[in-house]
């Protein structure tokens, strides 16, 4: 079968600045894959120059179709979906008018399904809906922008660390719940991430990024038993 | 009292016009973050347009209402068109430079009327009859009373735009986080060209509502800009309703300013509106609707 | 540019204009002094994009205020021009700091809106007081500002090298205060408002003082405009000089010294260039604008950061490449990083 996700040389960086050099990835239909680095190593700077905000070299293929030279907004309407890290939302809508945003490109008579669907995903949104997505707390935001991204019912999600700023436990339940998205949907992911120790109970695959290229890659359970994954991301 | 109130009928209905100025100028700053000094410019163009469309003598004699909805058409093409041809390139330059490219337009959009059209004073029919109705000692115009009722259904209908339909959200979210509306497929530039275009569509229908009252000229809107952005200023510039509420305060102050301050008169009107931009920027800098946006804290 | 090379440049067009009146007659004197005032009005401008980062539509006002000043006090009080020349220029530089105040809060956007106001209110000042002014007819000033009667000159080559005088002051003054301490600090606070405010200065105060530095240029250009022309009008000062002097700026580019001098040529002579082609004065307006969004666009520095740009490639080919040189100047480019809204 034919992977979601094929990408090979991927370089990439800001202005004469080079962050990621010959990176190759593939993700299958399906597959949780993540890629483990440290900060600075080049994580959000691959999501970022696979979704089109930085403009990249190589070949990045999502179900067939060639993205590199499609600006942002066609990828994500050939179905690829990006939840990015921070303040992705939009502060002065509400929670729901930014689930709606998500929704866009969905026909109408699916929409009210969706917002149950991404209500049901994260229940603490639910009594927040109409409150201005900036005045929402960093985990709260951060659920928004996920739930706001599988709105659009991506074929490939990416996902910028998920986990960031959330309490272990709030991090440990995004992720059973990612999973059982990616099991119930087939929806396929990529997810980069700091949290190894979260990351890795839910990835089919994984790559280790150091300086902007791939060092390590191989299952969720290889890597977690490699020394130097344990060592360095795992502090073991 | 029957003057009071009669100066107060006007100030309403001159505020109203003064609103919707301020509607298109809020429009566009709220799409793109941009203060558009063209706006007025952009109106008064569709303005002859519509002069064009419906004059008997030079123009082609259509009804008035065609020629208005001509000129709103009109409207919409030609700011989507300068949008995507003009203010594109500087879409993402500093604010000085995006002002001196709308002063620039200005001057351009000016200068053509008056080569293309003419420039001396031409008369624009009103959709509404003629006569006026009579309250005791006051009299309401059938032109004035139809022109606040078409800028509330103009606002009520922008108002269930943005609130209510897929594409009001669209823009919205394009102009408050173009990274994140791209990461959700929504075409950035595209919105951008159609809050310009609703802008000026909007221009353009206040353009042809104030058109019986000052006739048609290459300067008719100049100083409605002003007002315009005295009643944006007093919204709050951010905010649609406040855009209508402050063009009306802003045309009540002037008509009992002018009435009962004899120092001030007819020939300085216009100062009420500067002195009430001065007032509102110290007094209250958000104006009377804006908000302080949560991402500026 | 060699520093040195620079300075003679500057001082032998200052002689060649200085010698101007010998050499041509009386209408081409009356076209220098225009450039000349109009030199001293975009450099106000200059001041203010260059130093705070700003633009104002307004500058228009604060040279109608002191030219009107000027021919009230002189026409109607018995002043003589000498007289009027500080207290013009102090009176628009008040009106300047007055104006400032408010537009300074929150959002730069603000300055451009209250400028805009006070350019449109002021030409309506002279028609509400048409008693003492002559409303929309103008006011013609009788006496002129005349020469010495021992230098036996005419008045007109007097009042000629009286503004050019003034304007090289002008200039060097704005050149010196460039270099100086001072002026580089009021540049950063342009540049890092936020680095200058924690660093103790009174952003504010400083912003407010160049603008009222500036509207006090703009008043002297006024000045110079009655002594050139004995007469003021509301059309001489609507708006639309106000824009005229911004592209100006454009043009000549904003943040140095020769941009404002190409600008004001460039406004006096292409007029009259556009009318010799055969294009409908009409147009020129709408020739204007577009060539200011072209310069914007393609030209941020303007012709004079154009050409610094050109001399600093030329010098650099020039120099052979084990000499160690100095690195290009870096260009003044006409842009703000404090405006946001």
């Amino acid at each position: 079968m034919s992977p979601v996700l094929e990408v090979r040389g991927l370089t990439a960086g800001y202005g004469s600045l080079t962050v990621l050099r010959d990176v190759g990835l593939t993700v299958g239909e399906g597959e949780i894959v993540v890629v483990l680095g440290a900060n600075g190593a080049g994580k959000t700077t691959t999501l970022r120059a696979l979704s089109g905000l930085i403009p990249a070299q190589g070949s990045v293929v999502l179900s067939g179709t060639e993205l590199l030279g499609r600006k942002a907004d066609a990828r994500a309407r050939l179905g690829l979906g990006h939840a990015p890290e921070g303040r992705g939302t939009f502060t002065d809508l509400t929670v729901d008018e930014n689930l709606r945003m998500g929704g866009l490109r969905l026909p109408r008579n699916e929409l009210p399904a969706a917002l149950d669907q991404a209500y049901g995903l994260f229940p603490q949104l639910t009594p927040l809906r109409d409150r201005a997505a900036g005045r929402l707390s960093g985990g709260e935001q951060q659920m928004l922008t996920v739930a706001r991204a599988l709105m659009a019912r991506p074929r490939l999600l990416l996902l910028d660390e998920p986990s960031m700023g959330l309490a272990p436990q709030i991090t440990a339940n995004l992720f059973a719940e990612l999973r059982r998205v990616n099991a119930e949907s087939g929806t396929a992911m990529l997810l980069v991430e700091q949290n190894a120790a979260a990351a890795l109970t839910i990835a089919h695959h994984g790559h280790v990024l150091e300086s902007g290229h791939i060092v390590l890659s191989g299952t969720g359970s290889q890597l977690a038993g490699n020394p130097s994954v344990r060592r360095a991301y795992l502090g073991v | 009292m029957a003057l009071f109130l009669q100066r107060l009928i006007d100030g309403i209905g001159n505020g109203m016009l003064y609103g919707a100025v301020a509607l298109a100028l809020v429009l566009i700053y709220r799409a793109t973050g941009m203060v558009n000094f063209a706006q007025g410019e952009m109106a008064m163009f569709c303005t002859f347009i519509t002069w064009k469309l419906a004059d008997h003598e030079f123009g082609l004699g259509l009804p008035i209402v065609a020629g208005i909805a001509g000129g709103v058409i009109f409207g919409f093409l030609f700011g989507a068109a300068l949008e995507r041809v003009v203010i594109r390139p500087f879409e993402s330059a500093d604010h000085l430079r995006q002002m001196i490219v709308t002063l620039g337009l200005f001057l351009a959009i000016n200068a053509l009327a008056a080569w293309i059209f003419t420039a001396d004073t031409q008369r624009l029919a009103s959709p509404f009859p003629s006569g006026a109705l009579r309250l005791g000692g006051v009299s309401v115009s059938y032109h004035q009373l139809g022109v606040i009722a078409v800028l509330l259904v103009m606002a009520l209908a922008l108002r269930e735009l943005f609130g209510r339909t897929r594409l009001g959200l669209a823009i919205r979210g394009a102009s408050m986080n173009p990274e994140s509306s791209r990461l959700l497929g929504v075409d950035v530039s595209r919105m951008l060209m159609i809050g310009w275009g609703l802008s000026a569509a909007i221009g353009a229908l206040a353009g042809a509502l104030v058109a019986p009252a000052v006739f048609v000229s290459p300067g008719m809107m100049q100083t409605l800009l002003l007002y315009g952005f005295a009643a944006a200023v007093l919204g709050g510039f951010d905010s649609a309703p406040g855009a209508l509420v402050g063009g009306v305060m802003v045309g009540v102050v002037q008509a009992m300013v002018s009435g009962y301050v004899p120092a001030v008169g007819t020939q300085l009107q216009l100062a009420t509106a500067f002195a009430l931009i001065l007032m509102v920027l110290l007094v209250r800098p958000q104006g009377l609707f804006g908000r302080v946006s949560v991402e500026r804290v | 540019m060699n520093k040195n090379v620079t300075r003679a440049l500057w001082a032998g067009l200052l002689c060649l204009l200085a010698l101007a009146p010998f050499v041509v007659g009386t209408v081409e004197i009356s076209a220098f002094q225009k450039v000349v005032y109009l030199s001293v009005a975009v450099m106000s401008l200059n001041v203010l994009t260059g130093f705070n980062g700003q633009a104002s539509i307004g500058h228009s006002a604060f040279m109608g205020i002191a030219a009107y000043f000027t021919a009230l006090a002189v026409q109607s009080h018995g002043w003589s021009y000498w007289a009027a020349l500080p207290a013009s220029i102090l009176v628009a530089a008040l009106v300047g700091a007055l104006a400032g105040v408010p537009a300074l809060r929150i959002r730069g956007m603000n300055l451009a809106l209250v400028t805009l106001g006070l350019g449109m209110v002021f030409p309506q000042l002279p028609i509400r007081f048409t008693e003492e002014t002559g409303g929309t007819q103008g006011m013609p000033v009788d006496e002129p500002l005349a020469a010495p009667a021992f230098l036996n000159v005419s008045d007109v080559a007097w009042r000629y090298w009286v503004l050019l005088a003034l304007a090289a002051l002008v200039f060097w003054l704005v050149r010196n205060f460039r270099a100086s301490r001072v002026g580089r600090a009021v540049i950063a606070i342009r540049d890092q408002p936020i680095a200058a405010h924690t660093a103790g200065v009174n952003v504010a105060a400083t912003k407010i003082a160049v603008f009222a530095v500036s509207a006090g240029m703009a008043g002297l250009a006024g000045w110079m405009f009655t002594v050139a022309n004995q007469f003021v009008s509301p059309s001489d000062f609507t708006v639309l000089v106000s824009i005229n002097l911004l592209l100006g700026m454009a043009i000549g580019g904003s943040g140095t010294l020769a941009g404002p001098v190409i600008g004001a040529v460039f406004l006096h002579y292409i007029p009259e260039a556009v009318n010799g082609t055969g294009i409908d004065p009409v147009l020129t307006p709408a020739l204007y604008g577009l060539i200011l969004i072209l310069v914007v666009y393609f030209l941020p520095g303007g012709a004079a950061g154009g050409l610094a740009q050109l001399s600093a490639r030329f010098a650099a080919s020039r120099r052979s490449p084990d000499e160690p040189g100095q690195a290009p100047p870096s260009t003044p480019r006409l842009t703000s990083s404090t405006s946001h809204p």
